[in-house]
């Protein structure tokens, strides 16, 4: 079993990233990947109910990891209502990038904990100063 | 323990699928697995490691392998390197 992993974000973002990391990694992914926008008609109530569809339909017993870009915007107040509303093992990282994405996805045996670490990690490993290298 | 100065020959370097390629490779092996460029010393199982190296044509990068499978894993990676990343140019 893995851990799973959801993006729910602003327009296609977590889409487009994800079909990045699939381009890059030889396309296909380590770990079960969906992704969910949220445009600026959608009614919030309806994106976490399909969130919560999502959860349950991708957990694959090891948890999810939602990954989502703005804390504080509508799509990250979407993901940290999904753990109350399902009884599975939820984890809400916000800041996605892509460095965070790769990394997450170069580890596919671990752990719900600590891929969060990696999640972390690869995030704030990947913003650079490039001028200071 | 093995030790190899390994140019990067392909063009576009050791960018995001060449250094996704490297590290799935690197991954098979038990062997601990190290990259170094200049004084920047990443391990190889890790591709945003790799990535960070910002190894562009031209580099040479130090590969230091240990472990039980250490020569095949050398020569495996030789061969990627070699082999451009089995990339075009």
């Amino acid at each position: 079993m893995t851990v799973s992993i959801l993006t729910i974000t602003h327009g296609k973002m977590g889409h487009e990233l994800l079909a990045t990391a699939k381009s890059m990694l030889g396309d296909s992914l380590p770990l079960s990947c969906k992704a969910l926008s949220v445009s600026v008609s959608c009614k919030p109530e309806d994106v976490l109910d399909e969130a919560i569809e999502i959860c349950k339909k991708i957990d694959e017993g090891d948890g999810v990891l939602v990954l989502t870009d703005i804390y504080g915007s509508t799509p990250s107040n979407i993901c940290n209502k999904i753990k109350s509303a399902c009884n599975l093992q939820i984890h809400v990282i916000a800041g996605l990038n892509l460095p965070m994405l790769i990394r997450v996805l170069n580890y596919p045996k671990l752990s719900l904990d600590e891929l969060i670490e990696k999640a972390l990690s690869g995030a704030h490993d990947g913003i650079i100063d490039c001028q200071s290298k | 323990m093995l030790n190899k100065d390994l140019t990067v020959v392909n063009k576009l370097g050791l960018h995001a699928r060449a250094a996704a390629k490297l590290v799935a490779l690197a991954s098979n092996f038990a062997s601990e697995i190290t990259i170094q460029k200049e004084n920047r010393k990443i391990n190889g199982k890790s591709i945003m490691g790799v990535m960070m190296l910002a190894a562009s044509q031209g580099t040479v990068v130090n590969i230091e392998i240990e472990g039980e499978d250490e020569e095949i894993a050398m020569n495996e990676i030789e061969t990627l390197f070699n082999n451009r990343f089995d990339e075009a140019e």
